[in-house]
């Protein structure tokens, strides 16, 4: 079994080698485009620098950090007992082993409610999409063995109260219109 | 003639002593409180949506209470940073790295007593020296020019190396990464597009408060979700009796804190469009420099409590001094606030406290009376605050949610910047799994347009030679100071690694 602390140990590092690779894989992107698109060939203002040396400033420190980032990661390499994957604990979801953390199920399926949410909120509007979001997102928190019928019914009224509380506050008392 | 503030001593009792200048005051100073509590509204806002509230009002009262808005706003965003690590505004980001952590320690009404106390004193200090030298303190913000500027950037980015002093790399990535969203949109001199991929949306650049929501807010709430607990956050509260209000021996004890970092905020303030986001990084610096705890930083510290909230109240003074005196805005509220002046008939400058005495002696009035009730309203209001610490997770999470979706639309009215407040925030949550800091990206974000545009500003004054940054003795001044924070921050990340080898 694989020691609580290990685990830990490894989510940070396998979270850290994804924002590494994520964010090489874009500052090379943003650097080609830095090095080749028109928009950035215009000289600089007399005497000053061009528009394209503080992004190219910045998109190789972040190379070159990632570099020793990585480095010391493979320094400070712990001991590892065992690199297999537990599925004992079954709520974790693993889509590809040790590239991506491991995630709660719980988690991911937040969100996916909230991609949902931000998705259909322009056209469902706030009320509508706000109160799904909430009455659903509540439903999936709580503890599922105590879920009832009675729980669900008062969860979608105190969810609608709410909803409706926070567009009243919004868009009469701080002129914030929302859709 | 010069401005004395007693020579008016009966205005300052009439206008104490009018019951309707005194509670809207309190009214405008709760509703600061509020918006700067809830992430996604700011004071800047808060005063833009009560601006045509006041046209009819006396011109003292109308610009009392956007003042109590600024102040209220300021300080209220130390309640959702310390109970929810989620700053209310930019300036309590740093409230974030300790004040979170006494929450999660039962320290929660500790640290929001704290947090109002060392805002009313750097608000109070900051009024001292704004109704004292103004103009003459005004005189030396003018010295400042793109080459203090960009070097000022420098030096709070330089912030970055002392604020993740245990993890120096990921934090310098982090501020890489704020720095990166903070170059996208219009080039600050020419005008070209960068990064923009043909969307419009992006002409406009990546707003700060749907980055800070994304990035503080989402991983917060969804890192809550792990908990086996149904409160939200593990936060308890220890022992029936909250300690609210700190004794006057601790307030003593601590007094070198306050009055230092109420200073930074108040000069930081005080230079015009700097922004007052910098002052409460810089003073935590500097109180973790000159504290003898410095290891306790970042894990529950009342001294970072006490730097961080000092220095952003600190700002609100400093910022109407070159507001008052030049006419010059020191961040965005009193932008909104030199509108709400031109909109009253009134033209600050030098001549603004001897041609319109009474009005300043009002406003100075109001201001401080705005600190007394940011400061009581906070203390009054703790027991009702930690509440929400109450509040069952599977309701506390949605709702959170829909509060920064509609921060995060609230600014510019823009379904792009939720979009961009999801998209930072799933990959902020991947970046907290990787223990990056947050703080960092911030700093990024703010201070990288205004160390790009002063540099190049710079070099055209100086037709390319780059030794103007070191010609100019402000200039010089903080660009050494950078350097120290560097080696000192260095020299403090190998001593830690030597401890645990």
């Amino acid at each position: 079994m694989i020691q609580r602390g290990y685990k830990n140990n490894l989510n940070e590092k396998v979270a850290t080698r994804l924002i590494i690779f994520i964010t090489s894989i874009f500052a090379i992107y943003f650097m080609l485009i830095t090095l080749k698109s028109t928009t950035f060939r215009v000289s600089g203002e007399k005497g000053s620098i061009g528009p394209w040396v503080f992004p190219l400033f910045i998109f190789l420190s972040i190379l070159v950090i990632n570099f020793f980032l990585l480095y010391s990661q493979y320094k400070n390499k712990a001991n590892v007992k065992n690199n297999k994957v537990n599925k004992g604990n079954s709520k974790t979801l693993h889509l590809i082993w040790n590239i991506i953390p491991k995630t709660p199920q719980r988690t991911v399926e937040f969100i996916v409610i909230l991609v949902l949410y931000v998705l259909f909120w322009r056209f469902l509007g706030f009320i509508i999409s706000s109160t799904l979001f909430m009455w659903g997102s509540s439903l999936l928190l709580f503890q599922r063995d105590k879920l009832t019928i009675n729980i669900t019914i008062k969860s979608l009224i105190i969810v609608l109260i709410i909803i409706v509380s926070i567009s009243f506050l919004f868009s009469s008392m701080f002129s914030i219109p929302l859709p | 003639m010069e401005f004395q503030l007693f020579s008016y001593l009966t205005m300052v009792i009439d206008v104490l002593l009018n019951p309707v200048y005194v509670l809207s005051i309190f009214s405008a100073t709760f509703m600061g409180l509020i918006f700067g509590a809830l992430p996604g509204l700011t004071a800047t806002m808060g005063i833009a949506l009560l601006l045509p509230v006041t046209f009819t009002l006396p011109k003292v009262q109308a610009l009392g209470m956007m003042i109590g808005v600024y102040v209220g706003g300021i300080a209220g965003g130390a309640i959702s940073a310390i109970l929810l690590n989620i700053p209310g505004t930019p300036s309590a980001v740093v409230t974030t790295l300790d004040g979170y952590p006494m929450a999660k320690k039962g320290q929660a009404s500790q640290a929001l007593g704290w947090a109002a106390t060392a805002s009313f004193f750097g608000g109070f200090i900051s009024w001292v020296i704004l109704v004292s030298v103004a103009p003459q303190l005004a005189k030396f913000a003018l010295r400042f020019g793109p080459p203090e500027y960009a070097a000022l950037a420098l030096f709070g980015l330089t912030i970055i190396a002392s604020i993740t002093a245990e993890s120096m790399l990921k934090g310098i990535i982090s501020g890489l990464i704020g720095l990166w969203l903070a170059i996208i949109g219009i080039d600050p001199m020419i005008g070209n597009l960068r990064f923009t991929f043909g969307s419009i949306n992006l002409m406009g650049g990546i707003g700060i408060m749907p980055a800070l929501i994304g990035f503080f807010a989402i991983p917060q709430i969804l890192l809550s979700l792990t908990q086996k607990k149904v409160e939200m956050f593990n936060i308890k509260e220890k022992g029936k009796t909250l300690k609210i209000i700190p004794s006057l021996t601790s307030v003593w004890n601590n007094k070198i804190n306050l009055i230092r970092s109420s200073i930074i905020g108040t000069f930081v303030g005080m230079i015009p469009a700097a922004g007052g986001n910098i002052g409460s990084f810089l003073a935590y610096d500097q109180a973790k420099r000159f504290s003898k705890k410095s290891e306790q930083f970042g894990k529950g510290s009342i001294e970072g409590i006490i730097a961080s909230e000092a220095a952003n109240n600190g700002v609100t003074g400093g910022a109407l001094i070159p507001l008052l005196s030049l006419g010059i805005p020191g961040d965005s509220p009193t932008a909104v606030l030199l509108g709400a002046l031109m909109i009253h008939g009134l033209q600050p400058g030098p001549q603004f406290f001897t041609k319109t005495p009474e009005l300043a002696v009002g406003l100075f009035t109001l201001a401080l009376l705005a600190n007394i009730f940011m400061m009581l309203i906070q203390y009054y209001g703790i027991g009702i605050f930690v509440q929400i610490l109450k509040i069952p997770l599977h309701f506390l999470a949605p709702l959170l949610v829909v509060l920064s979706v509609i921060g995060s639309y609230a600014m510019r009215n823009s379904f792009f910047d939720i979009w961009v407040t999801l998209i930072l925030g799933l990959f902020g949550y991947l970046l907290v799994r990787g223990k990056f800091p947050m703080a960092p990206i911030v700093l990024g974000l703010v201070l990288g347009p205004m160390l790009e545009s002063q540099i190049r500003r710079s070099l055209i004054i100086s037709g390319g030679d780059w030794s103007i940054f070191f010609t100019r003795t402000i200039s010089v001044i903080l660009i050494l100071l950078s350097i120290l924070v560097i080696f000192a921050s260095l020299k403090i990340t190998n001593r830690e690694k030597e401890k645990t080898k």
